[in-house]
């Protein structure tokens, strides 16, 4: 510039002085700026505290603070004896984030291998699903499964597959207690059969806690519950576990043996008419999920929902009426001579013609003629007002889901005809459940308690209260001693005979009402049974139905199952043989050792 | 005047200085007890499954097809029979 070396000839004109900056604008400026931005920071401050202060707290607390599942367990379902039969276990389920997944191709065949899935078709949702966050891989995953899954992440770094728990409930009882227990579907809720019926004692609710997490995902802190996790109830049952696997067994093998349809065995306490055992077939097996849907036949407890008209089984309720009103004596003499009998236009017929018989004759020859006469003494009321009383035609209250009432008419509008079948068991129906239980009161000495499925504790109040008497004492004895001779060589079931012990029972072999009447060969064969007979601990129904073989009368199809059964259950619950044979006998005083016998 | 009011100053910071790192230091340790909780938790839990599963188990082992054939087949064994039972009467029940 000015001290530029130059040609000094030439002057050069002045340069204008340099323009002063002016400060005072650029202060200004800077000061408008600066309290511009100042303003806009705290407009910021202000949006962001006041006015988006919810969004962004909530967006904060999304990244520390997180709702996690308490879980909870549904209850336990056992047996009298506290033996599990429907027991919950914590599953793991493999999920995976499909959007990470897809990324990493390699890894797939491995991952499928591991889960025992085809790799093609793994590939193939994972592809179909790409825009998704969650997918379900497997649900359910073994224990071995599982640990290959963990394997092959840790081999291939996988990452967006992660495990979930989930409850799968187990029946280790299988097809022996499917049809009573039923199932529960794959969020764990009673669908069939008491999961259903007791789904609300049962049931698991997960309890929610918030919780504060670390960057690495780790809980560090409880914040609050904000919902307490509520744990299934357990629940005890009246069955035993052992005899219901007997009865299950002899079922199964009579069911096989007599190329039958299906049957039923029902147990229950005498004392308390606690259900002891109660099995059906055909049956299911509820831990295998295809055989759940299968046909509804297998499904059914059909103890329960299915009725049958128990035929000659009813014969000793008619008697019990008469006897209650004194009307006859267990050696009061009927002729049933011809075995024929006219009512109106139709016919009442005994399989032979036993003559002259007595009361006690006509139950252990199961004569029909001889019933119908005894009911004849009798009114409609009366006949009617026992069967209602012994539960025929109501509800046993075990609450099962789909239980069968039975039918039972009023007897305003009965028949002459119809009052005559009522007295050998046609007419009305039955479940196997109520007739255990009617059979139930011969045994309790007249005494009606309720039947139950859930274990009893003893001296318990409310089962009192429920218990009512229906038949005096004396009846009941009289009774039992006239069933007594059902169960000897003259005569039905000599086969539900059982050495050491004395049995009463009444065979029934119904025939079974078709949609074109009593057609066809279909019966059902029942043995209705207690022992021991002097003081009966245990009531047993046998129901076989429609047996295919050449046997098809009670007293030979159903009462060789309450003979195998009853031996068993009598062992299991150590009852003292009640007629003891002379052989079996050990003096308490004698004076020499016994000999035992050798075990060959 | 001035010097007990500086002292006071003076006290109470070092009460808030404490009792910031003494919160500090409960927290720390809260985690840490928290953390065992949670570990027993799990722990708690893993037995109950082990329990339920050796449960299932038992039950699987102990059904009465597995125990009938192993006693009937494996050892031998039999139901009594009607000629094997002894019922011993005991006589000081007399009535």
């Amino acid at each position: 510039m000015a001290d530029k070396p130059k040609p000094r000839r030439v002057r050069p004109a002045p340069p204008p002085p340099p323009a002063k900056p002016d400060f005072q604008l650029r202060r200004r400026l800077l000061v408008g700026v600066l309290s511009g931005a100042f303003v806009l920071l705290c407009g910021a401050v202000f949006y962001r505290q006041v006015i988006e202060t919810d969004f962004l707290q909530t967006q904060g607390e999304r990244r520390y603070l997180r709702m996690a599942e308490i879980p909870a367990r549904r209850g336990v379902i056992m047996d009298r004896n506290g033996e599990p039969l429907a027991v919950s276990t914590p599953v793991e389920t493999v999920w995976t984030d499909p959007r990470k997944l897809v990324t990493q191709p390699d890894a797939l065949p491995d991952l499928a291998k591991a889960l025992g899935l085809n790799p093609a078709e793994l590939r193939e949702k994972i592809n179909t699903n790409r825009e998704r966050g969650f997918l379900y891989l497997k649900r359910r995953v073994s224990f071995d499964e599982a640990r290959e899954v963990r394997l092959a992440i840790a081999q291939h770094k996988i990452e967006g597959v992660d495990f979930e728990t989930e409850y799968r409930r187990f029946y280790p009882g299988a097809e022996v207690f499917s049809h009573l227990i039923g199932f529960t579907n794959i969020e764990d809720r009673g669908q069939e059969g008491l999961e259903l019926a007791y789904d609300t004692q049962l049931k698991a609710e997960p309890g929610l806690r918030q919780v504060l997490h670390d960057g690495r995902q780790r809980i560090v802190q409880e914040i609050e519950q904000i919902r307490p996790p509520r744990q299934g109830q357990d629940l005890v049952l009246s069955l035993d576990r052992r005899l219901q696997f007997l009865a299950y067994r002899e079922l199964m093998i009579a069911v096989k043996k007599n190329q039958a349809k299906g049957g039923t065995v029902v147990v229950i306490d005498a004392n308390t008419s606690e259900v002891l055992a109660m099995v059906n077939q055909p049956g299911y097996n509820p831990n295998v999920e295809r055989e759940r849907g299968g046909n509804g036949g297998s499904r059914r407890n059909r103890a329960l929902t299915d009725v049958m008209e128990p035929g000659s089984t009813a014969k000793p309720f008619v008697v019990a009426a008469a006897l209650e009103r004194g009307l006859i004596t267990p050696t009061t003499r009927f002729n049933t001579s011809g075995g024929v009998l006219k009512i109106g236009s139709n016919v009442v017929r005994d399989t032979h013609n036993y003559g002259n018989l007595d009361v006690t004759g006509i139950i252990t020859k199961s004569s029909n003629v001889g019933s119908v006469k005894i009911a004849q003494k009798m009114d409609y009321a009366a006949l009617w007002d026992l069967y209602d009383r012994l539960g025929f035609g109501h509800l046993t209250g075990v609450g099962f889901p789909g239980e069968s009432t039975g039918r039972l008419r009023h007897y305003s509008h009965w028949r002459p005809f119809e009052h005559a079948t009522m007295s050998f068991g046609y007419s009305f129906s039955v479940t196997a459940l109520q007739l255990a239980q009617a059979y139930g009161v011969l045994s309790a000495d007249g005494i009606k308690h309720p039947v139950t499925l859930i274990k009893r504790e003893p001296g318990k109040t409310a089962m009192r209260r429920k218990s009512v008497r229906v038949l005096s004492a004396d009846t009941t004895r009289k009774l039992r001693a006239m069933m007594e001779t059902v169960v000897s060589d003259q005569g039905t079931a000599v086969k539900a005979k059982i050495p050491g012990y004395r049995v009463g029972g009444k065979t029934g072999t119904a025939k079974k009402a078709g949609a074109h009447g009593y057609g066809l060969k279909r019966y059902q064969s029942v043995f209705a049974g207690f022992a021991p007979a002097g003081k009966p601990r245990l009531v047993m129904v046998v129901m076989i139905d429609e047996p295919g073989g050449k046997d098809y009368y009670g007293g030979l199809v159903a009462a060789p199952v309450f003979e195998k059964v009853m031996e068993g259950a009598l062992r299991f619950f150590n009852v003292p043989p009640d007629d003891p044979q002379p052989s079996m006998l050990l003096a308490h005083q004698g004076d020499e050792e016994p000999e035992l016998k050798k075990v060959p | 005047m001035m010097r007990s009011g500086f002292w006071l100053v003076g006290v109470l910071t070092f009460a808030v200085i404490v009792s910031a790192v003494a919160m500090v230091y409960i927290k720390y340790e809260t985690r840490l007890h928290f953390g065992r909780l949670q570990d027993l938790r799990a722990q708690r839990d893993a037995i109950d499954i082990e329990w339920n599963r050796l449960r299932l188990e038992e039950a699987a082992l102990s059904t009465h097809v597995r125990v009938e054939r192993k006693a009937r087949y494996e050892l031998n064994m039999f139901a009594p029979r009607f000629s094997d039972v002894l019922f011993i009467e005991d006589g000081s029940h007399g009535r």
